[in-house]
């Protein structure tokens, strides 16, 4: 019987679901017929990220002016996400393009004008 | 133009003409606030560019009166949307005139208020006019958005930050599920447009019924989330003591007004043919909202707590409206909204004119207002007594014909739980008048005046309580006709 299209969703659901517990399993089973080693460790059982030794527990508190800064970066990461398809292209639109990109980098060059005036890319 | 399916789009820009207003009017007032030493203006100016941009907004909705059309088949302009963005527009400019006082006191950040203020009222009016559902839930977003905001921006007041960090958590959540529901949805009727959702729901070949009732309940929590319908209610208390307390009645007036408005189109609109798989839905949540919202109303000591569970009581029985819904009840609806707004506007725009005056928010604070102020008592009882439904006051009008056309689709137990649970607040309206005229003032008791701004917002919302009340013709008409589209 071929599933209908939510069947599917449910089929892919399940995938997903054993994606991740299907190693932890396999592990496990392995661990119980004593065919993996048992070898617990400090650093084995330290959080992994990226290899960096990580320092401090996870509720530790960071810097506001770090957040500033990645949201003053996000508006350049639009300006090129969106201006990047439209340059390709823009030789064959008409000249209402133009006036419509113009506005959008007019609204982004306010958002960075705005967020200068406030001091959110200086450090203090 | 056409778009990637081939439709063609109208892009007429000037259908946008308000939203678009709105939005360079709330860049103007950020850029305005953020150079204030640099231009040489003052602190007034804020306010006054944003009414003046408001008024230009409301002139330009006014142009579509009896049009119907749509932009890029994304919103519609009707007399639906018209209705919603005079409302809205409206709702703004009241607050903005009182809270005048509050905000040079107490908000540090002048041109973050207005500009949020307007973008989340951009927000409201999109709600209302959307006919997709992407746009629909852009713009509950920009509205929410733009009130997590402004919730916290009591600076001095450690609940603000507090109240808007459970609005916004919560806010996210409800959001979810909206969006999973809205999934669903689209999986079942194949488009994000409402009239092809509409179209594909009617034809009855649709044999995905699991799929549908798990979407319509997933929509039913995120919006009752938006309008604070029990069990989804409890970031309401909590947010609207927390805000500003002119947030607190743009909360009540226009976050709520939206919602309906969005509630209107969709169940009107796209989900009129599977009325059997929501309508019981709908009325648990109106006999839950009205039922608890206003028995924990009973126990609550601060005034803007006991506004919030008023207004979650008031918003049981505008959810009966949904689950009759037909041209009458959303007429009645429309009504109803308007008079509501009005009257709960006149008791919030007391409580900040009171509050500018004592900082106190408990409802013992009130003891012997009429003595110090008897104006003002008696704005805010007209106020409390219109939300109970006194005769003559818009209350009363407003809810008998909500009332009598849900009766006329047929629910009379509906009706008769409203009215018990009408009684039950007529009690807690009434201590909070009780301390007003029956108790000598404690402290300082000389008598005291508004400022002018102060007078101006009561004055306007006094007059507009019994406006409704006396001689509600126009409001009628005018729900009329903006109830017409959606019904053809």
């Amino acid at each position: 019987m071929i599933p209908d299209e939510f069947g599917r969703v449910v089929i892919l659901l399940g995938v997903a679901l054993a994606f991740p517990a299907l190693p932890l399993l396999v592990s496990y089973l392995l661990y119980l017929f004593h065919i993996r080693p048992e070898r617990p460790d400090p650093i084995k059982h330290e959080t992994y990220e990226c290899g960096v030794i990580a320092e401090g527990g996870s509720w530790g508190q960071f810097n506001a002016r770090y957040y500033l800064f990645a949201l003053g970066f996000v508006i350049f990461d639009v300006e090129v996400v969106f201006l990047y398809p439209w340059a390709v292209i823009h030789a064959d639109l008409a000249a209402t393009a133009l006036v419509k990109a113009a506005i959008f980098i007019g609204i982004l060059a306010f958002g960075l004008a705005y967020a200068w005036k406030r001091g959110a890319l200086e450090w203090r | 133009m056409t778009d990637l399916l081939g439709n063609d789009l109208n892009l007429q820009y000037e259908l946008l003409g308000p939203e678009i207003a709105l939005v360079i009017t709330a860049a103007l007032v950020l850029f305005a606030d953020a150079f204030r030493r640099e231009l040489k203006i003052g602190q007034s100016a804020i306010p006054a560019i944003s009414i003046l941009g408001l008024v230009v907004a409301l002139l330009l909705s006014l142009l579509w009166i009896d049009e119907n059309k749509d932009f890029a088949r994304l919103v519609t302009i009707d007399n639906f949307t018209t209705f919603f963005r005079v409302l809205f527009i409206a709702v703004t400019v009241v607050v903005i005139i009182g809270s005048h006082e509050y905000i040079e006191r107490r908000v540090s950040h002048l041109g973050e208020f207005y500009s949020l203020l307007l973008l989340s009222t951009v927000g409201a009016m999109l709600m209302a006019g959307a006919r997709d559902l992407l746009t629909a839930y852009l713009a509950i977003e920009v509205m929410s958005f733009s009130l997590y905001i402004l919730v916290s921006l009591a600076k001095s007041d450690t609940r603000s930050g507090e109240a808007s960090l459970k609005y916004v958590l919560l806010g996210g959540v409800a959001s979810a599920m909206l969006l999973y529901g809205l999934s669903f949805l689209y999986g079942v009727g194949g488009s994000t447009q409402y009239t092809e959702i509409a179209a594909a729901l009617s034809d009855g070949t649709s044999t995905l019924e699991l799929p549908l009732l798990l979407g319509l309940a997933l929509i039913i929590a995120g919006l009752g989330f938006k309008a604070s319908a029990v069990p989804f209610h409890m970031w309401t208390p909590d947010a609207y003591e927390g805000a500003p307390i002119p947030i607190t009645a743009y909360l009540s007036a226009t976050s709520k007004a939206a919602t309906f408005a969005l509630l209107l189109r969709w169940f009107a609109g796209p989900l009129l043919p599977a009325i059997d798989s929501w309508q019981w839905m709908i009325s648990v949540l109106a006999v839950l909202t009205m039922v608890i919202g206003n028995l924990v109303a009973l126990q609550q000591s601060n005034i803007k707590r006991l506004l919030a569970y008023s207004s979650i009581g008031q918003v049981g029985f505008m959810l009966m409206a949904i689950v009759t819904i037909s041209d009458q009840t959303g007429s009645a609806l429309l009504l109803h909204l308007s008079g509501y707004i009005i009257t709960n506007l006149a008791v919030f725009m007391g409580v900040i004119a009171f509050y500018n005056r004592t900082g106190r928010e408990e409802i013992v604070a009130f003891r012997g207002l009429a003595q110090t102020n008897p104006y003002l008592a008696l704005v805010i009882t007209a106020g409390l007594f219109s939300l109970a439904g006194m005769p003559l006051l818009a209350g009363f009008l407003t809810k008998f014909i909500l009332f009598q056309s849900v009766v006329s689709g047929g629910y009379t137990w509906l009706v008769v739980t409203a009215l018990l649970a009408s009684t039950v607040s007529l009690y807690y309206y009434l201590q909070v008048i009780r301390q007003m005229y029956m108790y000598q003032p404690e402290g300082d008791a000389s008598r005291w005046r508004l400022s002018p701004t102060g007078y101006l917002a009561t004055g306007a919302m006094l007059v507009g309580v019994v406006w409704v009340g006396v001689y509600a013709a126009p409001f009628y008409t005018a729900a009329d006709r903006a109830i017409a589209p959606l019904f053809t």
